[in-house]
């Protein structure tokens, strides 16, 4: 007993500096991955961006993750069939982003896909502004006609509503 | 060793970041629509001609935009790594333990709120540059004093309260290590620094203008008052606060501009496990270097002291800048004092781990799993620290992509502003290399989210 007391006395400073620095080398680690790999350090590799996932993006509200998927080649003209019969009135419409973007009321999406996008002034971006108008969300509403002056704001009978188009989100 | 992926990683990170649409653009056409001049006019609110002098240096000799734009990181993510670099040099470590010390203290330093809310690029950031100079003006106070250091500590302090009047905490920083004996503090260096401080602040209050009384919102218990909301409120207990406030942020890391919001979360609800890190691992540390500064100070030779110096320095420093933001908190403010917190935290964990060393077996196993939790803790800090840093470049990034359409149509008509927010587009709208995701809900859970 005395032998291994006196060796464990003798081990002290390495044992307490083992102790203290241990995390700091754990801390150190992770940071170097992180910096290394140049990416989120808990996740190293990312999925390939898929037509699916720009729309992905803006249903869950990630305007950064949109805009990457932009940047990196991914238009915006991205279209989703959307089909509800006692909604539509038997008719097939599609979501693009825009339109999920100004259903959900996220301006902040709405004004990044404005500016970034490259959505044609169809009638599917006269139904975003229609959709906008009618949740009592003028600013975004007038934003989208800015971008696209002349469309037409009118809403069709038809126009899909918020929660469905929630759903429609992959 | 340990040091480098840190500052590795701080380094790529900040030069990612953009500077923000929000602010950043203001101060710049600033820069180019005023003269020079204007920024020593001391009836002003805030008073920072050294920090637009260099903003100006810098613009005019970089020779474009773009050229001024990368010279203004390099030089904060210098100024940055050079806090941690001096820091350490600083704390002169010669054996294993020292150096284990020091990595703790380090970790002290970076996770500290001080620090962390000090990494934004303004462009520069006056604090960080106030905390670099903070470790110049103490390495020649404790340095036997040499025919220029005396001169070099008053022309540091004057430089510190141009960049900002937090810098004034320096001034009070000079005046208490000469009373505690610091070999670099002379009588004379300290009786020039108080004499200019106090002739800058008389004639500062002498030409006060009308300022608002509450220059912007006030973190109030469990929610922020708006500055008109903030008259409402007695004003000097309001003012109170806020320097408690500041100082609590630096010991406790709560409150956060003044709202208890780990409190809140304990009390109502929803508390993280990062909550109750920050809040214990601070009060922990606080608690040793307490500890640390009694027993000093019960010694009969503790003001000869250089380790007893360092509390009091750490003492002066914080109840300075405590007082200095009176009108409102920000976790800003402790900047400087955060510094002094680290440098008393590295004396008061080499202390205790001494102490462990000579004492019985269960005290050294009991200080060596204290010592343990404490690092396992501020490491994590230190982690969080460069999860908010990245977090931060996403925020101004999306920052840039929304506000920019309306920016342009706000602006329209100062060309020198859309000029320069045309020509940091690129690289302010370019993804992140790290991308752009959400972060994982356990993430956030263990480092916090901004």
């Amino acid at each position: 007993v005395r032998r291994t007391r006196t060796i464990f006395r003798g081990h002290r400073v390495p044992a307490l500096v083992l102790l203290i620095t241990i995390p700091a080398l754990l801390s150190a680690l992770v940071l170097a991955r992180a910096t290394r790999h140049h990416v989120a350090w808990w996740a190293p590799a990312r999925p390939a961006p898929t037509a699916a996932s720009l729309l992905e993006a803006v249903a869950s509200r990630e305007v950064a993750v949109a805009h990457a998927l932009i940047w990196e080649g991914q238009s915006t003209d991205v279209r989703l069939p959307f089909e509800h019969r006692s909604l539509t009135g038997g008719r097939r419409v599609t979501v693009t982003p825009l339109l999920l973007a100004a259903a959900l009321g996220d301006e902040n999406m709405v004004l990044m896909l404005l500016t970034y996008g490259d959505q044609p002034a169809d009638r599917l971006t006269s139904l975003a502004a229609c959709v906008a108008y009618e949740n009592g969300r003028e600013s975004i509403g007038r934003a989208i006609e800015e971008r696209y002056p002349g469309i037409d704001r009118s809403c069709p009978a038809w126009r899909p509503q918020v929660p469905l188009l929630q759903q429609v989100a992959p | 060793v340990l040091l480098l992926p840190l500052l590795v990683a701080l380094s790529l990170t900040l030069w990612h970041t953009s500077l923000a649409i929000s602010e950043s653009i203001a101060i710049l056409e600033d820069l180019q629509l005023k003269p020079l001049l204007d920024y020593f006019n001391p009836s002003r609110e805030y008073v920072r001609p050294f920090f637009y002098m260099t903003l100006a240096g810098i613009w005019r000799g970089a020779g474009s935009i773009a050229g001024a734009l990368a010279v203004y990181k390099v030089v904060h993510i210098a100024t940055v790594l050079l806090v941690i670099v001096l820091f350490v040099w600083q704390l002169r470590a010669r054996t294993a333990l020292d150096a284990a010390a020091a990595t703790l203290a380090v970790a002290v330093l970076v996770g500290a709120p001080g620090f962390r809310d000090n990494l934004e690029n303004l462009p520069l950031n006056q604090t960080m540059i106030i905390m670099l100079i903070s470790l110049l003006v103490w390495a020649l106070l404790e340095h036997e004093p040499r025919a220029w250091s005396g001169q070099a500590i008053v022309v540091l302090t004057v430089v510190a309260v141009g960049f900002k009047e937090q810098g004034l905490v320096l001034a009070m920083l000079v005046v208490s290590a000469w009373w505690a004996g610091a070999p670099g503090a002379t009588r004379r260096v300290a009786a020039t620094v108080a004499a200019l401080v106090l002739v800058y602040v008389a004639v500062r209050l002498a030409l006060m203008g009308s300022w608002p009384l509450f220059a912007q919102a006030v973190g109030y218990g469990f929610t922020t008052l708006s500055t008109d909301e903030a008259t409402e409120y007695p004003r000097y207990g309001l003012y109170a606060y806020n320097v408690a406030s500041t100082a609590a942020n630096v010991l406790f890391s709560e409150p956060t501009a003044g709202v208890f919001r780990i409190v809140q979360r304990i009390t109502q609800g929803g508390v993280a496990s990062w909550h109750l890190n920050e809040l214990l691992s601070s009060a922990a540390m606080t608690g040793l270097i307490l500890h640390r500064a009694i027993v000093l100070w019960r010694r009969r030779d503790a003001q000869a002291s250089g380790t007893f110096r360092v509390f009091v320095a750490f003492a002066v420093v914080l109840a300075a800048s405590a007082a200095l933001g009176f009108n409102y908190t920000r976790d800003r403010f402790g900047g400087v004092a955060v510094v002094f917190f680290a440098l008393a935290a590295f004396h008061a964990i080499r202390a205790a781990a001494a102490a462990a060393l000579r004492g019985s077996g269960l005290r050294f196993a009991t200080v060596g799993i204290i010592l343990l939790a404490l690092a396992t803790a501020w490491q994590i800090r230190v982690i969080g620290t460069f999860q908010y840093a990245r977090e931060s470049a996403s925020k101004i990034r999306t920052e840039w992509l929304v506000d920019l359409p309306e920016r342009r149509t706000n602006f329209a008509q100062r060309s020198v502003y859309l000029q320069i927010m045309d020509t940091l587009v690129p690289q302010s709208a370019a993804p992140l290399p790290w991308g752009s995701g959400p972060n994982p809900r356990w993430i956030a859970h263990v480092l916090g989210q901004r």
